[in-house]
Order: C-alpha cells, then structure tokens, then sequence
C-alpha cells in the first residue's frame, strides 16, 4: 500500500468516525435542548428631546440565540421597519437604527423595535443593548438611554 | 563442450559459470576458500531478519505518515466548516471618514443617513460625491446606502 493509499483510508476512517458522531448527537440534542421563540422589544428614551434617528446594538451575551426577524415599533413616525444588516440575522448580535425626517418627532421613551428570537438550549439567555448614537431634528447629538423587554417565549 | 553462451547458459548457472572462466580466475587468484553449509545459513538467516526489520519500519513509517495526513487533513476541513459558525462582532464605529460621514464626526452612523435625507428631501444642492449607488442621481436609494452602511456589521464588541 502506498503512502498515497494510506493517506486516503486514514482519510476515510477519520470521515466516518466524524459522521458516527455528528449522527449520535443531535438525538440527544433533540431530547436536552428545548426550542422556542420569544420577542425583545427595544427600547429608545429620549427624554424631554425629540428623536429623529437612533442607532443601537444588541447581543444575547449567554444562552444559544439567534436573531430571526425584525419589525418595526409602535411609533407612528417612525413606520418603517429599522435599518439593519441582513447578516446579522441568524447570529446573537445586530444593529438597528432607523431615522425620521419628518416634523412631528416623538419625545420620551418609544419602542422603536420588535426582535424575533429562536432560544435553543436549556440556560436562560441574557441579553445587552448598546445605544451607538441618538440625534434631534438639527442632527445633532443627543443623550438618550437604551432598553429592552422580553416578551412573551412560546 | 560448446563455448557459445545461449546453449550452456542453464548449464552453467548450476556449476557457477563457464568453465574457461572459472579456470582463468583461479589461475589468477587460486582456489576459492571452502565456507561450511551452515555459516551459509547463518548470514542468509540474518540477511533475511534484517530485510525483514527493514520492511517492517518501511510499513510503520508509511501507515504513520497516512494518518498524521488524515488526520491533519480533518482537522483542516473541521476548521474550515466551522469557521462561518463564529460569531459576528460588531464595531459600529469606523475611524476612517468617508463621503457618507455627513456630519464628520469619523462615524457613518444613523444621524448621517438623516443628515442626508433632510438634504435629498428639501432638494437642497446635492453633491456629486453623494451619488452613493452610482445611478446617476443623488436621491433616497444614495440615503439607504448611507443607513445600511451604518448598520452594517464589522468587528468589534459592544461598548
């Protein structure tokens, strides 16, 4: 046998115990790692000042989550879903932002979007939102706070 | 007896060559000194165990060879398949500034993309350099690259 052969049944061998074990696990998987999906709702508070565009980030820090859609929050003014980047989808972390250029501008704290979860996994997820930036109707920026809630796991 | 080589060729293999041959090379170098039968034996028994050993180690080099590769080979592939499953970091603060840093604070960030937008929506004049998309108008779609830009995911952690 030559090294050539040797190399392509080690190969081989090392492929089928690879797959062995890809088979065995994800019965078990099935039966450990309960699967549902839950909702963040997110949160901008501006205070006293009008929003006119707010960008954030959030990642789940613990549990197995992954994002796997976006919709828009409950202010009229801000009616369109927020901005993001579709590859953040299916991984733990994105960001959203959304801006409005009209003349009415919300004040105080506004949901400004709903996150679609999948929690795979028995441990509990934690999460953490960042605010990247916060601006009134000039442009300018503004000191606001971030938040979230979950909502309802089904 | 006939000296012509292909009619003796067999019967010269059993008595050890020609025998014009063997008589003028032991003219040369006299009789060849007679070994005993089993010192024969002897060095082709330990000819024989050292090719042996020698076919041995050849073998063990190879399978080891073989399967340091797959295995290596393996692990590669493991790496390879599993390096789309790491996590995607997120930096959203790029230091370089671009033309869709509006306000040029060495961010492309959502206040940018309103920036902008105010601008595309009061027709006010519009650069070229904002023509983002390359469509040949500087409208909506242009404020949609700004927004995306700024969401897009780097590298980086959450502050």
């Amino acid at each position: 046998m030559s090294i050539t052969s040797s190399c392509i049944v080690g190969f081989f061998l090392c492929v089928l115990a690879a797959a062995v074990e890809q088979a065995a696990a994800p019965g078990t998987n099935i039966q450990q790692a309960p699967s549902q999906f839950g909702t963040v709702d997110l949160f901008v508070d501006s205070a006293k000042q009008q929003l006119a565009a707010w960008q954030m980030e959030f990642k789940a820090t613990a549990g197995q989550v992954e994002i796997v859609g976006i919709e828009r929050g409950d202010n009229p003014d801000f009616h369109d879903p927020p901005y993001y980047d579709p590859a953040g989808l299916k991984s733990n972390r994105i960001v959203v932002g959304a801006f409005n250029i009209s003349e009415k501008l919300p004040v105080g704290k506004i949901r400004v979007a709903r996150l679609h979860l999948h929690i795979s996994g028995a441990q509990k997820p934690v999460y953490a939102v960042n605010l990247v930036v916060a601006g009134d109707q000039e442009g300018k920026p503004i000191a606001a706070q971030a938040s979230f809630s979950e909502g309802v796991t089904k | 007896m006939d000296n012509t080589p292909e009619k003796n060729l067999d019967q010269w293999a059993e008595e050890g060559g020609p025998p014009r041959l063997k008589a003028g090379l032991a003219e040369i170098f006299g009789s060849a000194p007679a070994i005993a039968r089993s010192m024969d034996d002897r060095i082709l028994g330990a000819a024989r165990e050292q090719s042996i050993r020698r076919n041995r180690m050849r073998w063990t080099i190879r399978y080891a060879i073989g399967s340091v590769a797959a295995a290596a080979a393996v692990v590669l592939i493991a790496i390879k398949m599993n390096r789309h499953d790491q996590p995607i970091v997120n930096d959203p603060t790029p230091a370089v500034a671009t033309a869709e840093d509006f306000n040029r604070d060495g961010s492309v960030d959502m206040i940018d993309a309103f920036l902008m937008a105010r601008k595309v929506a009061a027709k006010e004049s519009l650069a070229k350099e904002w023509d983002f998309n390359h469509d040949g108008a500087v409208d909506t779609k242009d404020v949609d690259v700004v927004a995306f830009s700024a969401v897009k995911i780097k590298g980086g952690d959450l502050r």
